[in-house]
């Protein structure tokens, strides 16, 4: 070994790979979401055994005619989150913007999750709405977690504005997709070296997460591959590994690929020579 | 729902319409709703827009309901 730091071969312990996005810091690289669990106790047992520290709510009006029975948010701080609203089902920066207001009213956070879609069909994000939406609360104080898609001159006007992190996707919202397009987030994560970027929407599988992560990526956020996979718990368990797998063959460097063979046995000393 | 009077005025409440008397208290309107803005259980994670503009939780009781005006009650739910 030639550097003094990792005279034992390992990078630096685990522990000081905190997870900093704006002034918060975070042990685990996983966000999550809250919906469609089969119930609300697998959707806690499913959260615990991602190691989670952040977990996402969407803000939505008050139902007059039946009110909950009880409250998605005593469950969530119950399990000691910490919680990031979201805008999703907004349409434009205007109802994006008043959405994460709100949420910073009722909940008592400046973090938001800024989602601007464009259609119900594909929920790609309307990049005209975001990049406006996402000027105006990186303006009002907030920390902005930017939904995007994989573009990286959408992602670098993003982070250039001041978002606290970028979050592209890895192929559409719920699709359980993966990565569709490895190259974008790779040239994504070579253009912005200082804002954290995650790995939001389209993560299907372990592997889906694994792969992030060697690309780079400081976390990912996902929902419905542990909400909908036929045991939620076991697979919150799996991205829990998943991501400490990426991360820590993320850190310890990846051999180069080749396209012909290289033996790992010396030849010197073989017999029949 | 208020009954209609001659002072009752056209409001607009999570997109419904109502009515309510003029001057209507925003804290009435809440307790209307089963939510009691004095109870902190109640409204917390609970916040209130009048016309587009966030009311903060230590102006509820300073707001009058006028002809016309939108008013967003949101809370937490699930979401991803």
């Amino acid at each position: 070994m030639n550097d003094a730091a990792h005279t034992n071969g390992t990078v630096a312990k685990e522990t000081d790979d905190a997870f900093v996005i704006g002034d918060h810091s975070f042990s685990s690289r996983i966000i999550v979401g809250t919906s469609r669990y089969p119930n609300p106790q697998v959707m806690l047992d499913a959260l615990k055994a991602t190691g989670t520290e952040l977990v996402t709510v969407a803000i939505r009006r008050v139902n007059i005619e039946k009110p909950a029975p009880e409250s998605h948010l005593d469950l969530i701080r119950k399990g000691g989150y910490e919680v990031l609203p979201n805008t999703a089902g907004c349409y434009t920066a205007r109802e994006a913007v008043l959405t994460a207001r709100l949420a910073r009213e009722a909940l008592g956070t400046d973090l938001v999750k800024l989602e601007v879609i464009g259609d119900d069909e594909t929920l790609m994000p309307d990049v005209e709405q975001l990049l406006d939406a996402a000027q105006t609360l990186v303006d009002d104080g907030f920390t902005v977690f930017a939904y995007a898609n994989d573009d990286p001159i959408t992602c670098r006007k993003l982070a250039d504005l001041g978002c606290a992190a970028v979050m592209p996707l890895g192929s559409p919202i719920g699709s359980g997709m993966g990565i569709v397009n490895p190259y974008n987030l790779r040239i994504i994560r070579e253009m912005i070296e200082d804002t954290p970027l995650i790995v939001d929407a389209g993560i299907g599988t372990a592997s889906d997460a694994v792969t992030a992560m060697e690309l780079g990526y400081d976390g990912i956020l996902l929902n419905t591959a542990i909400a909908q996979a036929q045991h939620p718990v076991d697979m919150g368990r799996a991205m829990r590994k998943a991501v400490e797998a990426g991360r820590t063959a993320h850190r310890a460097g990846r051999i180069p690929q080749r396209l012909y063979a290289e033996a790992s046995s010396s030849m010197e000393g073989r017999i029949g020579t | 729902m208020s009954s209609s009077t001659d002072l009752s005025i056209p409001v607009t409440v999570n997109g419904d319409r109502r009515t309510v008397p003029e001057d209507y208290p925003l804290t009435e309107l809440l307790r209307d709703l089963e939510i009691d803005p004095e109870n902190e259980d109640e409204t917390a994670g609970v916040a209130v827009a009048l016309n587009d503009s966030v009311v903060r939780r230590q102006d509820w009781e300073d707001v009058r309901l006028a002809e016309g005006d939108s008013v967003e009650i949101i809370q937490a739910q699930p979401g991803g």
